[in-house]
C-alpha cells in the first residue's frame, strides 16, 4: 500500500498542468427537465412532482472516460489483414503525433449521489442532496510523447509545458431551491458546501527542453500541491522522494473516523448554482445559468512539490591525460553522471506547504428548446466552461420524442471536446412513481464508431416520484417527464 | 405510440448492429500483432574539454622536462649538473710546521754563558721560512684565517731561565700587528717543557711569493738568563711551531686549482628512445646551454673534448663547436666580492653542427669537459670566499621550433567495448560529431583500422581521402598561431560498420602530425612554434539512430 501510494504522489509530482478538463455534466441532460436532477444543470428547473426520492449512490450514477485528443483507431488499426499498433514496423508513427495536441488529457468523472430528494412547497420547489465526487486529469504534452517515440533530436526544443495531473475527490452537500417569480419566469438557486477528501493540483508547469549536439538545456519551473489527509509524509533529510504510509485507521473505520475523513471540516469549500428558465410563447423555453461558482480551500495536510531549475549540459568535462589505471575513464563517466543525476534531482523540493484553493470550474449554460408538435421538441444548448486559463466551448443540438408517459428518448448531436464525433440519447422510464432514466452524450457514438470516440459519459438514475398526477392537470400535462 | 417506438428502438439497434459489425476488424485483437519497432534517434553533446599544451607535451614527455621560454615558447630542457664546488673543496689550506735547535751541536766540552750570572743574554735571531703549498699554480696574496690554531711548544734542558719569542712579519693580527708570542723559560732546572696554543681566527697571512713559493717567515728570539751552570754537550732547546686546522674567510691571489673542473657524465634524451617517430621533425634552433654560477673570483675556462650524441640505433655523432672546443667563463672581480656571477654559452647551429649532431635522434649525450683557470683577460687576482661556490649546468635546450611534414604514429591496441559486449543490432546508425577549435599549428591526420583476432583488417573507421580531423592553425611568417582554426569532423558508422565491431578485436591507429604547408611553391616548409598559450577545445557528440523491434529481443 504504501509503495503504491508512493507510486501515486511520484507520478503526480512528474505531472502537472495549468489546463483544466471540464467536469462532466452530459449536455443532453438540460434538455430532459422531468428528470429531477436536471436541477444540477440549471436549479430554477422543477421536477414535475412534489417529491422525489433518489435512490441512494443511483440518483444519478455518472461516469465519464475521456481522452483528448487520442482515440482508439489512433493507436490501433487494421493493416494487411492484422491489426496493429502505431509502433508497428509498418506502422505510422507520424500520423500519430499529428494527432497529437500540445497539451493532451486522459480525464476522468466519477459521481455517485448518497441521498437526494426534493419537495415542493408553496413558495417553491426545494431539493437536498449529497453526492460524492471524484475528478482525475491527467496531462501529457505532445511533445513529450514525441521525444518518447521519435526520441531526442538535434536543435529541437521540446515544449512540456502542462504535464501534470489534478485530482480531486470531494463530497458536496448540496441545497436548492427553484421558485417562480412571474407566470413564466423561474428563477433558482443551489447552495453548496464542499468537503473535500483529497486532492492534487498542478500550480505551474512550465517545463521545457532542448536538445542539440551542443547542449542540453532543461528550464523547469513546476508546483504541485496536495492534500492528503489520510496519509503520513516523512521527509528525508536530502531532499529524496517523501515516505508515504497511509494513516492506519483507514484499515479499520470506524464510526468516529469516516466523518472525519468524509466531511474534512479543513478542506471545505462553497458553492453556487444559479438559473433562470424563461418562457416566452408555450411552445419555446429559454433558460440560463451558472453553475459551480465556488471554491475548495485545502488546509489539511498540505504538502508541495516543486521543480525550478535552468540547467544546461554541454557534455562531461574530460581531460584525457587525467585518466589513469585507478581512475578509467568508465569511473570518470559513473561519477560523473552521478554527480548530475544527484544534481538534477536536488532541484526536486518537497515540503510542507500552507493552504491553497482552488477554484471550481465555472460554467455557463444557455439554451433554448422549442415544441414543434406534440411529438417531437427541438433544442440547443450552449455550454461555457470557463477554466484557468481559457474557456471552452461545447454545442450540443437535441431532438426530443414523446412517446406517451412512459418512455420519452431524446437524441443529441453534440460538438466537444474538439470532436465532432459526439451522438448521444437519453431517456426517462416512469412505471408508477418508479423513474429511471440514461442519459448520454456520445455512447451511441461509440456504439457506432467506437475507433473513433474519444469520450463516453452517462447519467444513470433511479428515483421515487410522488405528487405528479396531480401536476398531470396542470399545464405540464402532456409532458410530465421530459420537455 | 407504442409502434413508434418499437419501429425506433429497432431502427437504433439494427444501425448499432451494423456499424459496429463494420468497425470490428478495428477490436479483433486476435489479430493484433505483438511486433512493435521502436527507431529513436539518440543527440547528446558527450564530452568536452580544453588541452592545454601541459597536457598534450605530456603524451611525449614528462612534465619534468617541459619548460617555458619568457617569449611563452615551450622547450624541451634536458639538465645535468657538470661540476659544483664549494671553497673548501677548491682550496684547502696545507698545515705549516717549523722546527727550531738551540745549541745541538757535537761538542763534547760544556759551554759558558758569555755574560755574568744574572745577566741575560741574547742567542742570534733565528728564522725559518715555511712554503705555503697549494696544488696548482698559485700565487698567494693573502688569507683572512678562519680559525686554526697555532700550537708553539718549547722544551729546553738548559739549566737557564729565559725567554722564546716567536714572531712572524707575513702573519698579523686583525690590527695588522706581526703575530708575536713569547714563552717564559721559568725553570732553570733543565726539564722545562711548555705549550702555547694561539687562536688563529681572523689572523691574515700575507706570504711572499718568491720561486713560484709562497712563504712565510718565522723569527726565533731566545734570551738566556745565566744562572752559572754551563750548557753541557746533548743539551737542547727545541721549539716547534704549528699551524693547524686552518680555515679561510678568504684567499687572494692567483690562484690556479688544479682538477678543479676535470668531470664526465651523460644526459638521457627520453623524447627520442620513447619516440623515434619524432626523428622526423626538424627543429629550428636546438642549443647547449653552458651555465656557470660562480662567486668564486677565478675565471674558469671549460675545455669539452668529446660531447658526443648516441642514437637509438647506436650511431654517434660528436659536436664540433666551430671556433674551438674551449668556454670561457666570468668570474666577479675583486670588487664584485661576494657577488654571483652567472655566465650562459650557447652552443647552436651557428657555432657548432648541432643539426648533424640531432639528426642521430639521440637518446643520450655523453660529454667530458675539463676545467682551468682562464687568462684570458689578464687579470691575475683572484680570491675565493669561505662561502663561494661555483656551479656549471649543462642543458640541451629542444625549443619547439619545429616543421614536419611526415611525422606518424602508429600504434595497434586492444578493443573491447564492454565486458559483455554490445548488442549492436539495436544501433542502426551512430555518428561522432567531433569539433574542434585549435591553436596548435599542426594538422592531425587519423586513420583507424579495425583488426579481427588474426590481426586481418576488417575495415576502417574514416575513407581513405578524408580530411584531416584537425586542421592546423594560422601562422605568421615567425611561426606564431595568429588564427585558430575550427573543424568539425562527422566521422559516421552505418549499420555495415557496427555490425563489424562484434567482430573487432584490435584497433590499429595511425596519425599523421604535419605543420602547416609551404605558402608559396618552391619555398621551404616553415618552423611553427608552439607556445604555452595554446590550446585545443574540443567537444564530442554523438548522434545515433536507435531500432529496438520486439521480435528481436
Amino acid at each position: 500500500m504504501k509503495a503504491i501510494a508512493r507510486t501515486i504522489l511520484t507520478l503526480c509530482m512528474v505531472a502537472g498542468s495549468g489546463l483544466q478538463v471540464q467536469a462532466q455534466l452530459t449536455n443532453t441532460l438540460y434538455f430532459m427537465h422531468g428528470v429531477p436532477q436536471s436541477n444540477r444543470i440549471n436549479p430554477a428547473y422543477q421536477p414535475v412532482c412534489s417529491f422525489y426520492l433518489g435512490f441512494p449512490a443511483l440518483s444519478p450514477l455518472r461516469l465519464e472516460l475521456s481522452s483528448n485528443p487520442l482515440v482508439w483507431e489512433d493507436v490501433i488499426y487494421p493493416q494487411d489483414g492484422e491489426l496493429i499498433t502505431f509502433m508497428h514496423p509498418d506502422g505510422d508513427r507520424d500520423r500519430f503525433l499529428r494527432q497529437l495536441r500540445g497539451v493532451n488529457y486522459v480525464a476522468t468523472d466519477l459521481g455517485t449521489t448518497l441521498g437526494s430528494l426534493g419537495f415542493r412547497t408553496p413558495i417553491g420547489f426545494f431539493s437536498l442532496e449529497v453526492a460524492t465526487r471524484w475528478d482525475g486529469n491527467i496531462y501529457y504534452p505532445g511533445d513529450l510523447v514525441r521525444l518518447m517515440i521519435k526520441g531526442v533530436e538535434n536543435d529541437v526544443t521540446y515544449e512540456l509545458d502542462g504535464i501534470g495531473a489534478d485530482l480531486s475527490l470531494f463530497n458536496e452537500l448540496s441545497l436548492g431551491w427553484s421558485g417562480q417569480l412571474m407566470e413564466n419566469l423561474y428563477f433558482g438557486v443551489r447552495a453548496k458546501v464542499l468537503f473535500g477528501m483529497a486532492n492534487l493540483s498542478t500550480v505551474s508547469s512550465d517545463l521545457s527542453l532542448y536538445t542539440s549536439e551542443e547542449r542540453w538545456t532543461i528550464q523547469s519551473d513546476m508546483q504541485f500541491n496536495a492534500s492528503l489527509p489520510f496519509a503520513e509524509v516523512t521527509y528525508g533529510e536530502e531532499g529524496e522522494l517523501p515516505d508515504i504510509e497511509l494513516n492506519s485507521d483507514l484499515e479499520n473505520l470506524s464510526s468516529s473516523t469516516i466523518p472525519g475523513y468524509l466531511l474534512n471540516g479543513q478542506n471545505m469549500g462553497l458553492g453556487l448554482d444559479l438559473g433562470i428558465d424563461y418562457r416566452p410563447i408555450k411552445q419555446l423555453r429559454v433558460s440560463v445559468s451558472l453553475t459551480d461558482l465556488g471554491y475548495i480551500t485545502w488546509k489539511d495536510q498540505v504538502h508541495e512539490v516543486s521543480y525550478r531549475t535552468n540547467y544546461d549540459y554541454m557534455g562531461l568535462e574530460v581531460n584525457p591525460f587525467e585518466f589513469s589505471e585507478d581512475l578509467s575513464f568508465g569511473d570518470y563517466m559513473d561519477s560523473t553522471l552521478n554527480q548530475m543525476a544527484d544534481s538534477l534531482q536536488g532541484f526536486l523540493e518537497f515540503g510542507e506547504s500552507g493552504p491553497y484553493t482552488k477554484r471550481l470550474n465555472t460554467k455557463l449554460y444557455a439554451g433554448a428548446s422549442f415544441e414543434l408538435n406534440k411529438i417531437i421538441s427541438f433544442g440547443i444548448l450552449s455550454r461555457t466552461d470557463i477554466l484557468n486559463r481559457r474557456v471552452a466551448e461545447q454545442v450540443t443540438a437535441s431532438v426530443g420524442f414523446r412517446f406517451g408517459r412512459y418512455w420519452n428518448p431524446t437524441v443529441t448531436y453534440s460538438y466537444m471536446n474538439s470532436s465532432f464525433n459526439n451522438i448521444g440519447f437519453g431517456y426517462s422510464f416512469n412505471l408508477g412513481p418508479f423513474n429511471s432514466y440514461f442519459v448520454t452524450d456520445n455512447l451511441i457514438t461509440a456504439l457506432l464508431w467506437p475507433e473513433s470516440t474519444s469520450s463516453v459519459n452517462f447519467w444513470f438514475g433511479m428515483n421515487l416520484m410522488f405528487g405528479y398526477k396531480k401536476l398531470l392537470k396542470g399545464p405540464e400535462a402532456d409532458r410530465p417527464l421530459v420537455y | 405510440m407504442k409502434r413508434h417506438t418499437i419501429t425506433l428502438l429497432i431502427i437504433l439497434l439494427a444501425g448499432s448492429l451494423a456499424v459496429t459489425t463494420c468497425n470490428k476488424e478495428y477490436f479483433d485483437l486476435d489479430k493484433l500483432s505483438d511486433e512493435m519497432e521502436l527507431r529513436m534517434r539518440m543527440v547528446a553533446p558527450v564530452v568536452y574539454g580544453n588541452l592545454s599544451m601541459k597536457d598534450i607535451l605530456q603524451l611525449f614527455d614528462t612534465v619534468e622536462y617541459i619548460d617555458t621560454s619568457p617569449t611563452g615558447l615551450i622547450l624541451f630542457s634536458y639538465f645535468d649538473t657538470v661540476l659544483s664546488l664549494s671553497a673548501d673543496t677548491a682550496i684547502e689550506l696545507p698545515e705549516l710546521d717549523a722546527i727550531e735547535f738551540y745549541l745541538d751541536t757535537d761538542n763534547d766540552i760544556p759551554v759558558t754563558i758569555p755574560v755574568p750570572p744574572g745577566d741575560t743574554f741574547n742567542l742570534p735571531r733565528r728564522t725559518k721560512s715555511v712554503d705555503f703549498v697549494l696544488s696548482g699554480e698559485n700565487r698567494l696574496d693573502s688569507i683572512l684565517l678562519q680559525g686554526g690554531n697555532a700550537r708553539l711548544h718549547l722544551t729546553s734542558s738548559f739549566r737557564h731561565s729565559g725567554m722564546l719569542m716567536i714572531s712572524s712579519q707575513e702573519i698579523r693580527d686583525r690590527r695588522g700587528n706581526p703575530f708575536s708570542e713569547t714563552i717564559v723559560i721559568s725553570d732553570a732546572s733543565g726539564s722545562f717543557v711548555h705549550s702555547v696554543d694561539v687562536d688563529m681566527d681572523l689572523y691574515t697571512i700575507a706570504p711572499i711569493y718568491r720561486n713560484d713559493s709562497n712563504i712565510v717567515y718565522l723569527d726565533f728570539d731566545l734570551s738566556l738568563i745565566n744562572s752559572g751552570n754551563t750548557i753541557d754537550p746533548g743539551d737542547s732547546c727545541v721549539v716547534s711551531a704549528t699551524f693547524s686546522e686552518l680555515g679561510f674567510y678568504n684567499v687572494v691571489g692567483f690562484l690556479d686549482p688544479e682538477d678543479l673542473a676535470s668531470t664526465s657524465g651523460s644526459i638521457e634524451v627520453p623524447i627520442w628512445s620513447d619516440y623515434p617517430e619524432l626523428a622526423s621533425l626538424e627543429f629550428s634552433d636546438p642549443r647547449f646551454v653552458f651555465t656557470m654560477a660562480t662567486s668564486v673570483g677565478i675565471p674558469f675556462a671549460i675545455d669539452f673534448d668529446s660531447v658526443i650524441a648516441t642514437g637509438v640505433d647506436g650511431s654517434q655523432v660528436e659536436l664540433t663547436k666551430y671556433d674551438g672546443n674551449t668556454l670561457e667563463f666570468k668570474a666577479p672581480g675583486m670588487r664584485q666580492m661576494g657577488e654571483t656571477v652567472v655566465t650562459d654559452i650557447q652552443i647552436d647551429k651557428t657555432t657548432s653542427n648541432i643539426q648533424e649532431f640531432l639528426a642521430v635522434s639521440p637518446s643520450e649525450i655523453s660529454y667530458k669537459i675539463e676545467g682551468r683557470t682562464s687568462t684570458v683577460d689578464g687579470d691575475n687576482t683572484h680570491f675565493i670566499l669561505d662561502t663561494s661556490r661555483v656551479n656549471l649546468s649543462l642543458e640541451f635546450l629542444l625549443p619547439l621550433n619545429f616543421r614536419s611534414t611526415g611525422f606518424a604514429l602508429s600504434d595497434t591496441m586492444e578493443f573491447e567495448i564492454a565486458e559483455d559486449g554490445i548488442d549492436t543490432t539495436m544501433i542502426d546508425s551512430v555518428e561522432i560529431v567531433l569539433t574542434t577549435i585549435n591553436r596548435l599549428p599542426i594538422e592531425l591526420a587519423v586513420q583507424i583500422y579495425m583488426l579481427d583476432n588474426d590481426h586481418q583488417q576488417i575495415d576502417q573507421v574514416f575513407d581513405d581521402h578524408a580530411p584531416p580531423i584537425l586542421g592546423a592553425s594560422v601562422v605568421d611568417i615567425d611561426g606564431v598561431t595568429t588564427e585558430a582554426t575550427p573543424e568539425t569532423t562527422r566521422i559516421k558508422f552505418p549499420a555495415s560498420k557496427i555490425g563489424k565491431i562484434e567482430q573487432t578485436a584490435y584497433l590499429r591507429v595511425e596519425a599523421t602530425l604535419n605543420t602547416p604547408e609551404k605558402p608559396v611553391v618552391d619555398e621551404e616548409e616553415p618552423f611553427v612554434k608552439i607556445l604555452s598559450s595554446y590550446d585545443l577545445k574540443y567537444k564530442i557528440a554523438v548522434k545515433a539512430l536507435l531500432k529496438i523491434n520486439t521480435r528481436e529481443l
